[in-house]
């Protein structure tokens, strides 16, 4: 070409005439270029030259990284609706798209919201994939994991709805130096907790880094966008030596700082687990270093030391406990087949240390180094700790009132509050229960002038603690029992059996009137110093109460407060009742409420009872003496949680000290169902508790129980799984437990228990249309655990005394008897037969630990252990080829089971399933699965609990303002 | 080797018009490269391969000073790229094509393998035939390099060339056109 007009026409005439029929082009040419044959040859030769070049260049070679936005210029805008979510805030914008703060009108609840990149959204394999995986991530319910709720599509738009998750990252926080050894052992114990959890399911972050881990205000560690570096990278993978996410993310470039990138990321190998490992080496170094492990001026001086460099171990605190020393050079070993192979053993060093530190921590306060402060302090500020000593000093040199102060404790990260704060009589200490890193819950005790809370020893299981009235000691529920420890030292006390209970006070004269069980129990009374308990109070059935919990003395040591719960609304609220007097409930209540009452005593002689109403705090004029409320309800800006099935209401108060918690503490158990493979996972919200969730022997319906959160009523509910109705087969008012199955699915056996009567097998239409049979138990207490497929027999656990077997009740009048199945001198439960009911696998506890046995039904005496090392909850899978079980550590797995020609067991290697973690301890069966391998089971995430305590000394000041504001 | 300020300097000015500030800019960018594909050989065992991405974000992020570049228009990011995925595999072409005959590729970029798919010779003749393009059209050549060295689509190449995407489409089957009818030529004359 002469010269680029030539080329130009050459260009438009190439151009124009390939987009005619090959046919035509040459006659276009000749009329449209009919002055320049030249011009004519050369188009003739590249449209010749385009016929033939077929894919040539096609195919490209490289792949540079696609932009996602020009500039972090919000695609949505706030009031911006998506379905049913409602734009907030732009919360940030990177390669991983663009991230907002939405409403969600639903669940009404706050989300962020994802959306995804375009370049990722517009390839429909990466998009199949990240959904896919997405999916696989929002089953993993862990407390320290960022929730992944959904991904949805809506107007075009793909969206991830995740778990909005307050409060700043790791990154921010090691900005200012180094954490206390102590607090940064806290944080890397979530830590292994969640990636410990994701591990397990074959799920690796490949991301992890102080900027994806966040620290909600109240402390409570969550690890953000969990695995899903891998979806977001190209198909192509032309991307080795990039970490898959990073702060600098550039249009859609992603660069990372490459520090926590492990040796053979960096190298673009293949990824596992170990880079995890790795990575969380680097964090927790950074943690307690104040620096990062590994550090360049560039990102390829990062990758150097990565691979070749050692970090600064100098740099770590010199009192680092010499086992974290040695954990961090195994996750920080270069070579992965070297490195610590399994985040489970971080956890368990991390575990020991603080261990060995509480129990060097023993001594008083004041001979604690600085350094290992205050793990469990909840006093947020030093102005706040110096205040609260103002108080207190106040509170103990003066008669006069204490000033009104507001302030708040927080609860560490690493705490969960397991039950109300109790404020001591005097109103120098709070009581409460809390969980440490997921440890069993333990008592503490926050002294107001300490600056940290203590765990009393030997405490473990406590909830529910009340004080002594003479603030000395603490009274508490553990493990069955009612016990009681001094807050200065020596062991904990049992002072009588309480199943399960539901609230206790102690009277100056030392009688203890508590709830012994959650249902069906009024109030009993024991004296402090032990003994037998005698009832204090006694449930009506004519009313329909299912129990009396809460009590709370008044004054005089005699009359105490307690709440009755019963289906009947007018039923439910505060009354009064006699130590000296067990009665049932008056007929109408002091008033009416869905919370429970204390008393609290003003100036003078006055008093009131304060209750939990609407979320805030109802303050009632109340004259002990003569036991009437003397005013209107006042109600006073303070929020508080309301009770729950399991918890008394987040309200505590002394003359001058008032706690108090916003929200109540999550409790419940929701029915979730997932594919056994690990997809799909399906939860479904009933709200309430719920119990032994069983498939109907066609799988078309799930039977379950349902404690009402309100009534207290436990249901039986049968739920049809296409129509998805609801039928209740109980009598309302009565408890319903242990459902199972007929063969034909048409009715349920289950234990009947009501208000005054003894608990007795019921046979009920599982069609809720009533009607009702029961059958005869031969021991004091059966328990159904199946039904033997033939129809014949119902399975259960017979009780009497220490003697627990299997029997076999005839449910048919055929003349057959009830007879054991299986009677060994042991405890043998939850007997389930195999669908060709020649098996039968059962809870065996011979060694005195609960172990999975099958064995033949013929009596034969071919026991076969299927748990080495233990299991519950047995469960065949509908061919009768698998039995699923509970690991010990609340695993699910299932083993294959074979039989020899002669019928007798043979059990192969069991396998864990890809589920969360069911947990141990339940009672009955907490799971079933269908006969295409979808498992029902019961979920137990909860939602965090609240972690600030808000204290109110000088409270009564607010209730004289909150009076004269009434009288305006 | 310029530092960073000139190197955030050299990319202002070409956005600010100067034509000379890109390639200035591209040759700073692969010395980098060239420096950063030395270190990783220095550590690294033999045989073991870098991805040719990687090395131009690597190379280009640490050189560009990203508080100082507004990143509204990423023609520049691309054209660099581009350019840079171009010279890396032409490189490697020609330090495999003067290699041993049979001999493994492992020798390009100061002797890093770039784990770059077996790419023969055709692409030395390639980029030769893509310079005589350039000569003719400069577009159509930066297309070829968006489009074949650098991956991008249709869409993406427009918005960086700005230009409708229907006239991407449409120079893109020319440039195929021509660069195919030259390198058949090519070969016809080396027979």
């Amino acid at each position: 070409m002469r010269n680029s007009s030539e080329w130009e026409r050459v260009r438009l005439l190439f151009q124009a005439a390939l987009e005619l029929p090959a046919g035509a082009r040459e006659s276009y040419l000749s009329t449209a270029c009919p002055d320049d044959a030249r011009v004519r040859d050369e188009v003739r030769s590249l449209l010749g030259a385009h016929g033939e070049a077929g894919a040539f260049l096609e195919t490209p070679v490289g792949r540079i990284s696609a932009p996602t936005a020009a500039t972090p210029a919000f695609t949505l805008q706030p009031g911006d609706r998506l379905g049913d979510f409602t734009i907030v805030a732009a919360l940030g914008a990177g390669g991983m798209g663009e991230v907002y703060r939405a409403r969600d009108a639903r669940l009404d609840r706050d989300v962020a919201i994802k959306l995804l990149p375009p370049a990722l959204a517009a390839d429909p394999q990466r998009l199949a994939r990240f959904e896919r995986e997405s999916r696989l991530l929002a089953s993993l319910n862990h407390p320290h994991i960022g929730a992944i709720h959904s991904v949805e599509h809506v107007d075009g738009l793909h969206l991830l709805v995740l778990e909005l998750v307050d409060g700043s990252t790791l990154d921010e926080r090691v900005v200012g130096g180094p954490l206390p050894v102590r607090d940064a052992l806290a944080i890397a114990r979530q830590l292994t907790a969640a990636l410990e959890a994701a591990h397990e399911r074959g799920i690796v972050h490949r991301d992890l880094k102080p900027s994806n881990v966040k620290l909600s205000p109240t402390g409570s560690v969550k690890l953000l966008d969990f695995g899903l570096a891998k979806s977001h990278a190209p198909h192509d993978a032309d991307t080795p030596l990039l970490p898959a996410a990073a702060p600098h993310t550039i249009e859609g470039l992603v660069l990372g700082t490459c520090g926590y990138m492990s040796p053979e990321q960096a190298r673009g190998q293949p990824v596992d687990r170990r880079a995890d490992i790795w990575a969380f080496g680097c964090l927790l170094f950074e943690l307690l270093s104040g620096r990062p492990a590994f550090r360049g001026n560039t990102p390829s001086d990062t990758i150097a030391a990565v691979l070749e460099r050692s970090p600064d171990w100098n740099a770590l605190p010199p009192e680092l406990p010499a086992g974290v020393r040695r954990l961090l050079r195994r996750c920080l070993e270069k070579d992965a087949e070297q490195r610590l192979h399994d985040i489970a053993d971080a956890r368990i060093e991390i575990d020991d240390v603080l261990r060995g530190e509480d129990e060097a921590q023993a001594g008083p306060v004041a001979t604690r180094s600085s350094r290992r402060r205050a793990w469990l302090a909840p006093i947020v500020t030093l102005a706040g700790a110096v205040l609260v000593w103002w108080v207190w000093t106040a509170a103990t040199t003066s008669e006069t009132p204490l000033p009104l102060t507001r302030f708040t404790w927080s609860l560490p990260a690493n705490t969960s509050l397991e039950s109300p704060p109790a404020v001591s009589p005097d109103g120098r200490a709070i009581a409460f229960s809390a969980s440490v890193s997921g440890e069993p819950p333990r008592l503490f005790v926050h002294e107001m002038h300490a600056l940290d809370a203590r765990a009393i020893p030997r405490t473990e299981g406590a909830k529910q603690p009340f004080w002594s009235p003479d603030s000395r000691a603490v009274g508490y529920f553990a493990r069955g029992a009612l016990m009681k420890v001094a807050i200065d030292g020596g062991a904990p006390v049992k002072i009588c059996v309480a199943p399960d209970g539901r609230g206790a006070a102690w009277s100056p004269s030392g009688t203890i009137v508590f709830s012994p069980a959650s249902i069906f129990a009024g109030l009993s009374r024991v004296s402090a110093a032990g003994g037998t308990p005698e009832p204090a109070t006694l449930l009506d059935a004519a009313h329909a109460e299912n129990s009396h919990r809460w009590p709370a003395f008044l004054p005089d040591g005699i009359h105490f407060l307690y709440f009755v719960r019963s289906v009947i609304t007018e039923r439910r609220g505060v009354y009064v009742g006699r130590i000296d007097r067990p009665a049932s409930a008056p007929g109408t209540p002091l008033f009416r409420s869905e919370t429970e009452g204390v008393y609290a005593p003003l100036e003078g002689d006055g008093g009131a009872l304060l209750s939990v109403g609407a979320g805030q705090i109802d303050f009632r004029p109340f004259d002990a003496r003569r036991l009437v409320l003397t005013g209107d309800p006042i109600r006073l800006p303070l929020p508080a949680g309301g009770n729950t099935p399991r918890q008394a209401s987040m309200l505590s108060v002394s003359a001058d000290v008032l706690a108090h918690v916003g929200s109540p503490l999550p409790y419940g158990q929701r029915l979730a169902s997932i594919w056994r493979s690990g997809e799909d996972l399906h939860i479904d919200e009933h709200p309430g508790l719920v119990s032994w969730p069983r498939l109907s022997p066609d799988g078309s319906r799930l039977v379950f129980q349902r404690l009402d959160p309100v009534t207290g009523s436990p249901d039986l509910w049968v739920e049809h799984l296409e129509r998805h109705t609801l039928v209740r087969v109980n009598q309302l008012g009565t408890s319903a437990q242990l459902p199972v199955w007929s063969p034909d699915g048409s009715r349920l056996a289950y234990v009947a228990a009501a208000t005054g009567q003894q608990p007795a097998l019921a046979v009920v239409a599982a069609d809720g249309t009533g009607a009702r049979s029961t059958l005869p138990c031969p021991r004091n207490r059966c328990e159904p655990s199946d039904w033997s497929p033939d129809g014949r027999w119902l399975i259960v656990h017979a009780i009497a005394g220490p003697s627990s077997d299997v029997w076999m009740l005839p449910t048919r009048e055929d003349g057959s008897t009830a007879r054991p199945l299986l009677a060994e001198a042991f405890v043998e439960r939850d007997a389930r037969v195999s669908s060709d009911g020649r098996l039968v696998a059962y809870v065996s506890e011979e060694t005195g630990s609960p172990e999975i046995s099958v064995q033949t039904i013929d009596g034969l005496k071919q026991r076969e252990v299927v748990s080495a090392g233990g299991g519950s909850q047995p469960v065949w899978s509908r061919d009768g080829r698998e039995l699923y079980f509970v690991d010990p550590a609340g695993l699910l797995r299932r083993t294959p089971v074979s039989r020899t020609p002669s019928g007798r067991p043979v059990l192969g290697p069991s396998t864990r399933l890809n589920v969360p973690a069911l947990g141990t301890g339940h009672f009955g069966t907490q799971y079933d699965v269908s006969v295409d391998g979808r498992l029902y089971f019961l979920d137990r995430r909860i939602d965090d609990p609240p972690r600030d305590v808000g204290i109110v000394t000088g409270w009564r000041a607010l209730v004289k303002s909150a009076l004269s504001g009434t009288r305006h | 080797m310029p530092g960073t300020e000139d190197i955030t300097g050299l990319l202002l000015a070409w956005r600010g018009g100067e034509v000379t500030a890109g390639h200035r800019l591209v040759e700073a960018v692969y010395d980098e490269l060239r420096r950063v594909a030395r270190r990783q050989l220095a550590r690294e065992r033999p045989n073991h391969s870098l991805s040719p991405t990687a090395l131009v974000n690597e190379a280009y992020l640490k050189l560009v000073d990203q508080r100082r570049v507004q990143w509204q228009n990423r023609a520049h990011f691309f054209a660099v790229s581009a350019q840079l995925m171009r010279r890396i595999l032409v490189d490697h072409a020609r330090a495999g094509a003067t290699a041993k005959r049979g001999a493994a590729l492992t020798l390009s970029l100061d002797g890093v393998d770039v784990g770059i798919p077996p790419v023969d010779a055709e692409i030395l003749a390639l980029d030769a035939a893509l310079a005589k393009l350039g000569h003719v059209d400069a577009r159509q050549s930066r297309l070829v390099e968006l489009r074949y060295f650098a991956g991008l689509t249709v869409e993406e190449t427009a918005a960086v060339l700005d230009v409708a995407p229907i006239t991407v489409k449409r120079d893109w089957a020319l440039a195929r056109a021509w660069l195919f009818r030259e390198l058949k030529q090519g070969r016809h004359e080396e027979q």
